[in-house]
């Protein structure tokens, strides 16, 4: 049977009020206008829904996560407690983040997630909500705990779940970008900010090195992380301070390479589903992929979920897609 | 887990002796982490820290990590 996962405001109330276990991505103003109840949200405007690729306000984006969850935890983590997320995780089971965009929170997991204390005893993942790029700077991602009323900007909410006995949550990623075979780069400093870089063993200003030789910026940088591609998507070249902004931080001690090109985003993708098999019950991609891809009304094999401003998988990620099955 | 903690594997895994192409994505990047510690500094606490970290997330994942711990432990130390 074909899922559906976009919903009118209407029927999600029904689906809240029947009790379900949801996870929400949609406007701000419709998610608001939801009672309270066993949900989490964060606002985007931006789906891959039943239909494709699909830009609107007006619906919202469901996970329906009730099938073989026997308890759950909703739970609201500011910049001070954020650290200790896997105290409160099952044993088995899995979590779900929601973080909102260009909150202090927001840097500060992504600088510090890879370091917390058993993050990766058990899946973490989720995403970073967003807004209308026409509303950058005019109004701030939000993220609601659906238990308590509680809508924020500057706090996370997590959806711890527990599975029943003989499921097990598996948490990956899909990443159509591969290190290139041009420069190794490193940085000096863990940041999203970046200015210097060690250039095949040669200090350089990042910009610099970006504008003298051209480098697409459109592609991300990688780093392989014992074999899981890891991105940082460039946000812009700041000309006048010589600074280059990143939407994931680069970390001191890793080295990255400029990603090798993807001519075809939607066939590489399309390959990667097709070998792995996946029907995954919670996925999310990243908008620069909805962008640069053009995704909008189209279709990215069976994914569907929320398009995002960063992808949670233990750690912040960027241009990802990540999912989670249950097996 | 029927792999002690003073099994040389773990000592050889974290110092980067042993080669091996993980599947799940949690032992990868926290191998990843072993690393970058590693890298850092590769005295006998640090390395022995990074034993535990690592003894500890397989016997809590035992059975879910099942096929890289075997990765692990087939390899034949030198």
């Amino acid at each position: 049977m074909k899922m559906k996962y976009v919903f009118h405001i209407d029927e999600v109330i029904r689906m809240i009020n029947n009790g379900a276990i949801l996870a929400l991505a949609g406007s701000e103003s419709l998610l608001s206008k939801l009672p309270k109840g066993k949900w989490v949200g964060g606002t985007t405007p931006y789906f891959m829904g039943d239909d494709g690729g699909v830009h609107t306000n007006e619906l919202i984006f469901v996970n329906d996560l009730s099938d073989h969850t026997v308890d759950f935890l909703i739970k609201s983590y500011s910049d001070h407690t954020i650290s200790a997320i896997a105290d409160d995780e099952f044993t088995n089971g899995y979590t779900l983040l929601i973080i909102p965009a260009f909150s202090t929170l927001h840097t500060s997991f992504a600088e510090n997630a890879p370091q917390y204390k058993d993050i990766f005893n058990n899946p973490l993942f989720g995403w970073i909500s967003g807004i209308d790029q026409k509303e950058i700077s005019v109004v701030t991602p939000k993220v609601f705990n659906g238990m308590t009323g509680e809508v924020s900007d500057s706090m996370a909410v997590a959806l711890h779940v527990k599975l029943e006995d003989g499921k097990t949550a598996h948490l990956d990623i899909l990443n159509p970008f591969v290190k290139g075979s041009g420069d190794r780069i490193s940085f000096p400093k863990t940041g999203f900010k970046v200015k210097d870089a060690i250039i095949n063993g040669e200090s350089k200003n990042f910009a610099d090195y970006l504008i003298e030789n051209s480098i697409d910026i459109k592609l991300p940088l990688v780093a392989d992380y014992y074999g899981a591609m890891i991105n940082i998507g460039f946000q812009n070249i700041d000309y006048e301070n010589k600074e280059v902004n990143v939407y994931a931080p680069v970390f001191k001690n890793i080295e990255y390479a400029m990603a090798a090109p993807v001519t075809n985003y939607i066939a590489v993708f399309e390959a990667s589903l097709k070998e792995k098999n996946i029907h995954p019950v919670f996925s999310c991609n990243c908008l620069l992929n909805y962008i640069y891809a053009e995704l909008e009304g189209k279709k990215t094999g069976n994914i569907k979920g929320p398009i995002t401003f960063g992808e949670i998988a233990y750690q912040l990620l960027n241009r990802t897609l990540v999912y989670l099955t249950i097996e | 887990m029927n792999y002690e903690l003073s099994d040389p594997h773990w000592k050889y895994l974290v110092v980067g002796k042993l080669n091996c192409k993980f599947e799940l994505l949690a032992v990868k990047l926290l191998m990843n982490r072993i690393r970058v510690k590693i890298s850092l500094g590769d005295d006998e606490e640090t390395v022995n820290d990074c034993i535990n970290e690592v003894h500890n997330f397989f016997k809590k994942n035992e059975k879910y990590a099942e096929k890289d711990l075997l990765k692990i432990f087939e390899q034949e130390i030198k």
